[in-house]
């Protein structure tokens, strides 16, 4: 685990007007959890940041990052944090069925190669995206990467709308948390895939859980 | 009738005319002479001439006038038909492309209907021969040859028995053959290119796909499929299908599908087909991604089966049925919500499906489509089962899928009433919107009896139980006193109804005995008199096709029935004594 990060300013020093928010925000942006940054509205582009952000708004993060000592790698559970902030912003559409949303993410995610870090897709945007999915057995069962390496170029990525149940929930949760150029291996339980049924025709057996290689190639 | 010095003479005049020279005599008079040797028996020598090195200059200019005749020669399959072939082969060998296409166009364009089978599968190898010979336009002149083409087979029945479909008694199921083996080439070409693909490349692409959505309408759709048995049509399904994954065009989402293809209502029936041929007969399924959400592909294939069951063609209704059945099994039961049903495309797909239930006249569809309505009623969550009752019991205007429905609503409220299953929409005060529905008669007092039958005896089915089960329910106080309210108002009503139609029965049976009885005694008078009596017969309003006797049977019959609906609201009446009686 990372040392904590020592607090670079005092609070005056915070209040001056020497002190320039660009490098407030690049310090709480480097140092800050996902989800952290997330909640106080902080992620993205430092100079897009500076515009929303009142001085006011960075002083009082920076002294709760601190207090809560949310900092990146302070939480294994990271994953976990980002879907209740996601849902956070999430306003229920539809009915739902049985399921209760509160409760462990049904899929883990460990990143093969990291992304850009700044172009999460939100809720509603196109996502285009090279997968593989196997079973646990390692039988993959579906992919769209063409097997020779001169084709890919003509072959398209999966294009589709995140975040609007178009996919299993597995993948809606998972790409959210992603950004442009990662690639990520997801782990998915089968209520957030399949489930009882499963895909037979897919090859998909039931109750089984889903492995898949995603990268996000793009975000509209 | 020429002889031959006169022959050879103009063909040593045409073997020194340059092309531009050439007359339209010319060519009008090389065409006769052809028309001439065939008719004449003398195809070979023809061919001899078309052969010879000393006349390509003629075949190049003028050659494409013989196609016509040479096809035509061909479809009647008599002996001349290798000269023939070899005579076409050599035209198609030395005449320029384009205008072979022409000719080939025109040929196609002028067929004889009693012939469209036999002309294209003749045309197209030659065809392919010709097209693939293009250096421009490519893309554009195999457009329209496809189009040509499909055009005429459009004309040709399609084949819905397996029988039928071995006979090919019109030759639809060759072509297709022919067709899939003739795009061949040009399907390897679109694949060979990569990203950087010319306008050329583009125009062959676009043509490959409209030629895709014209087989999937015509002559698929109408077309009896069955991966069990991989007949022609099949085999013609699963090229158009690979054809569309090698140009990459998904249909699954419509707005994806180019607008420049979109032919109005036409595309709508492609991409049904298309999602029957998928989910249905698992066509290329292998290559479908397995990530999708499985409601979501529900929501997609609605469209799709709203457009199949919107028509009255049995071949189309069985697909939409299928597709249906299909979609919604790979769904979980309980787990569509409420607000699904708020879709455009949730509220006309089951809309049709009544009117299948209603209307269709072919009974093992109204069997099947009864099967996916029940299908439907058990993928619905406990709200949005609710919601889908009342509108049916609102919009359908049939007792028996009235009846259908009541007997659904039973079995949720017996459900509900299991332990642990407690459910808010199927007791307690949600029911009431729902019973006043069953409980209701259209026409209050003068409502019809007979035609509501169905309906009625579930209504009074449902009462009864309810009643029997009135400990579980009275817990519900708000629910059971209106419950009681409605109840004791229906019952009203439905006496009045019942000694109103009883009376009106009774008293057509009584007319048809006097009528009886006055025509035998008319009939025992004219059997005494010499000369012949018309026998009066006083007509029914309803009942003048039927016979007296059949007559007699149904309001009989109407009589039983008004009993039966009777002896039910006795058994409730007492039911509700009891139970007061035990307080």
């Amino acid at each position: 685990m990372a040392t904590e990060p020592t607090r670079e300013w005092s609070e005056e020093q915070l209040k001056s007007d020497d002190l320039p928010k660009k490098d407030l925000i690049k310090f709480i942006q480097d140092n800050a959890s996902h989800s952290f940054l997330n909640e106080h509205k902080l992620l993205g582009n430092i100079k897009n940041v500076a515009k929303t952000a009142k001085k006011d708004q960075l002083i009082i993060a920076y002294n709760q990052l601190f207090e809560s000592k949310r900092f990146k790698g302070t939480e294994p559970e990271e994953v976990a944090e980002q879907m209740k902030a996601v849902k956070i912003e999430e306003k229920p559409k539809e009915v739902k069925a049985e399921v209760v949303d509160e409760g462990p993410p049904k899929y883990t995610k460990s990143v093969l190669k990291k992304g850009d870090k700044t172009n999460f897709p939100k809720k509603g945007d196109t996502v285009s995206c090279w997968y593989t999915g196997s079973l646990e057995d390692g039988t993959v069962f579906d992919t769209n990467i063409p097997t020779a390496a001169r084709k890919k170029k003509q072959a398209k990525p999966l294009s589709f709308k995140v975040g609007m149940g178009r996919v299993i929930r597995g993948w809606d949760e998972a790409l959210l948390t992603m950004s442009k150029g990662e690639t990520a291996r997801l782990e998915i339980d089968p209520e957030w895939a399949y489930g009882r049924k499963g895909l037979p025709e897919s090859k998909i057996p039931p109750n089984a859980k889903l492995v898949f290689e995603v990268e996000l190639v793009s975000v509209d | 009738m020429m002889n031959e010095e006169k022959v050879n003479e103009i063909i040593h005049r045409w073997r020194d005319t340059l092309r531009e020279d050439l007359k339209l005599e010319d060519y009008q008079q090389f065409r006769t002479m052809g028309e001439a040797c065939l008719d004449e028996g003398d195809s070979e020598q023809l061919l001899t001439f078309l052969q010879d090195e000393k006349n390509q200059g003629i075949v190049a200019s003028m050659g494409c006038e013989l196609l016509a005749p040479l096809v035509k020669e061909m479809v009647q399959k008599k002996k001349s038909q290798d000269h023939c072939q070899a005579a076409v082969t050599q035209l198609t060998k030395t005449c320029s492309p384009e205008t072979l296409v022409k000719s080939f166009l025109e040929v196609t364009e002028d067929v004889d209907p009693g012939a469209i089978s036999e002309t294209i599968i003749t045309l197209l190898p030659h065809l392919q021969t010709a097209l693939l010979q293009l250096d421009e336009r490519k893309g554009a002149c195999v457009g329209l040859v496809l189009s040509a083409v499909q055009k005429q087979l459009s004309r040709l029945p399609v084949p819905y028995t397996q029988q039928q479909e071995e006979a090919d008694e019109h030759g639809l199921c060759r072509c297709c053959s022919a067709l899939a083996a003739f795009i061949k080439p040009f399907v390897e070409e679109v694949k060979k290119k990569d990203e950087n693909a010319s306008a050329e490349d583009e125009e062959l692409r676009t043509e490959l796909l409209k030629f895709c959505m014209r087989s999937l309408r015509e002559p698929l759709l109408e077309a009896e499929l069955n991966k069990d048995r991989k007949s022609a049509l099949w085999l013609y399904a699963a090229e158009i299908m690979d054809i569309l994954l090698v140009i990459k065009e998904s249909l699954l989402f419509s707005g994806s599908l180019r607008r420049d293809i979109l032919v109005d209502n036409l595309s709508k029936e492609s991409t049904a087909c298309w999602a029957y041929l998928l989910f249905v007969q698992l066509i290329g399924i292998n290559s479908f991604p397995a990530v999708f959400n499985l409601v979501f592909l529900l929501q997609c294939n609605m469209d799709h089966i709203d457009q199949l069951l919107s028509c009255k063609m049995e071949s189309h209704l069985l697909k939409g049925l299928a597709l249906f059945s299909k979609s919604l099994e790979m769904v979980e039961d309980n787990s569509l919500p409420v607000g699904l049903l708020e879709l455009k495309s949730f509220n006309n797909a089951p809309q049709r499906l009544r009117q299948v239930l209603t209307d269709c006249p072919i009974q093992h569809l109204r069997e099947s489509g009864l099967q996916v309505f029940q299908l439907l009623i058990n993928k619905l969550d406990a709200e949005a089962k609710h919601k889908f009752f009342r509108c049916m019991l609102k919009t359908s205007n049939h007792a028996g899928v009235e009846s259908y429905i009541v007997k659904n609503i039973r079995s949720q409220i017996q459900l509900s009433m299991k332990e642990g299953n407690a459910n808010k929409w199927f007791l307690g005060v949600e029911l009431l919107p729902l019973l006043q529905l069953v409980l209701h008669l259209p026409q209050a007092a003068e409502t019809d009896l007979l035609t509501n039958m169905d309906k009625i005896m579930e209504s009074l089915n449902l009462l009864r139980f309810l009643l029997l089960r009135d400990k579980e329910l009275r817990s519900y106080a708000d629910m059971w006193e209106e419950l009681s309210s409605i109840k004791d108002s229906y019952l009203k009503t439905l006496r009045v109804c019942l000694s109103m139609s009883r009376a009106y029965y009774s008293a057509e049976l009584k007319s048809l005995k006097d009528e009886q009885k006055l025509k035998a005694r008319e009939t025992k008078d004219a059997t005494r008199s010499i000369r012949s009596v018309k026998l009066t017969t006083v007509k029914h309003e309803n009942m003048s096709d039927m016979s007296p006797e059949v007559q007699y049977q149904v309001l009989q019959s109407a009589l039983v029935t008004f009993d039966l609906i009777e002896s039910l609201i006795v058994r409730i009446e007492e039911i509700t004594e009891e139970k007061l009686a035990k307080g």
